[in-house]
């Protein structure tokens, strides 16, 4: 008996639809991803959407762009100095955020949270230093799994990308900008802002705000 | 500028990876878990699972073949992260014992065959016949060599030729 290529074919579609068959429909399968997870991934969506644009023409690429801006009217909306700054549109956040340029060298400072709200405890094994990068995790034994992390890239642009339904707000951190991204459903919450040469991304589950606010004030060297 | 190319991304323009990651991250994380059983292992497959798909040239649309692509990804991911953390290299083409990989009940057909076949040789025939990969583009997907997909692929249509000659079913 032989099976040929084209048997093989023509059964595929068939084969797959039984195997797929077995697997839940999308609303079952519902799962609540961990802040680690999103960041990682925001990563990869980062860098798949560099590759994407530096394939095209550059010129082409210029031309269509500052044409898209105009007519989105979100060169308007973001200004030219910003040090933070995020968008939503279609269930998907992208953000970015800039060190000042202090026109000096200044040496890298790694920070963590000088305060915690009660009960919190660094997590070491996820906690990393890499460079000039800092991730610190804080985690809580409690059912519902509370925790933040904190990142911090020392004269680094940083851009991200990630899906929710999630509320943008602009707001202060030591008088200096920042924005509050906050999911209602999920109760994840992001606080990005810059200090100095530095750039901060506080990522939290189920931390009340006036917590996240305390915790990105009290970065301790 | 890339920046801000990304924020004016169109919604209709999205890239077909966002499109997967935004569709069948929940599904793939099903699939990793019920293998894995374990949701931290779960969503290490899953990050996985996307890595190679970021790599992959030739994304298909958000639909079944887009489906099947991110679920036999994540699956071996699954398996070869089951494989590593149980320290059970062991795990062949028995993976359809794992937990989450029972094969759907053949019915004597090539396609029934096709489908219930271990997880390992469905997913590279898959992969080919039904999502239309090379070898070197599956091996990719399921982190192995062209060459070994090739074999892979040998093995799997003597197993499915074996298979309907025992039921006796014309092929």
């Amino acid at each position: 008996m032989n099976i040929t290529d084209e048997m093989l074919y023509a059964a595929a579609p068939e084969a797959a639809e039984r195997w797929l068959d077995t697997l839940p429909g999308r609303e079952d399968c519902g799962h609540d991803f961990s802040l680690t997870f999103e960041a990682s991934m925001a990563s990869i969506l980062r860098r798949r959407g560099r590759r994407r644009w530096r394939s095209l023409a550059l010129l082409a690429a210029v031309i269509a762009a500052l044409a898209a801006l105009l007519a989105s009217g979100a060169v308007a909306e973001r200004p030219d100095n910003y040090r933070v700054y995020a968008a939503q549109e279609d269930g998907m956040v992208s953000y970015s955020a800039r060190p000042k340029d202090t026109g000096v060298d200044l040496p890298f400072r790694p920070l963590t949270p000088g305060w915690t709200p009660e009960g919190f405890t660094l997590d070491k094994d996820r906690s990393t230093v890499q460079g000039h990068a800092v991730f610190s995790y804080h985690s809580r034994e409690d059912p519902d799994h509370r925790y933040f992390s904190v990142e911090q890239w020392h004269g680094q642009e940083q851009n991200g990308l990630f899906a929710g339904n999630f509320t943008l707000e602009d707001v202060e951190v030591d008088g200096e900008e920042a924005i509050l991204i906050y999911n209602p459903d999920t109760s994840l919450s992001r606080l990005l802002w810059t200090q100095g040469a530095d750039v901060f991304l506080l990522c939290a589950k189920g931390l009340e705000r006036e917590d996240l606010f305390q915790i990105a004030e009290n970065m301790k060297w | 500028m890339l920046i801000y190319l990304q924020t004016i991304d169109d919604p209709q323009d999205r890239t077909r990876f966002e499109a997967m990651y935004s569709a069948y991250r929940g599904l793939m994380f099903h699939v990793a878990n019920r293998i894995l059983q374990n949701a931290q292992d779960a969503e290490d497959a899953v990050h996985l699972a996307f890595l190679s798909l970021a790599n992959c040239r030739l994304l298909p649309e958000p639909g079944p073949q887009a489906r099947h692509l991110a679920a036999v990804t994540v699956e071996r991911k699954a398996i070869d992260l089951y494989r590593a953390r149980k320290r059970r290299p062991e795990v062949g083409l028995e993976e359809d014992s794992l937990p989450g990989c029972a094969p759907p009940p053949s019915d004597g057909t090539l396609a029934g065959a096709m489908a219930a076949l271990p997880p390992r040789y469905r997913e590279a025939l898959l992969l080919k016949y039904y999502n239309g990969y090379s070898a070197a583009e599956v091996g990719e997907l399921l982190g192995t060599t062209a060459a070994n997909v090739r074999q892979i692929l040998a093995r799997a249509k003597r197993k499915l030729a074996e298979e309907l000659a025992e039921r006796g079913e014309p092929v």
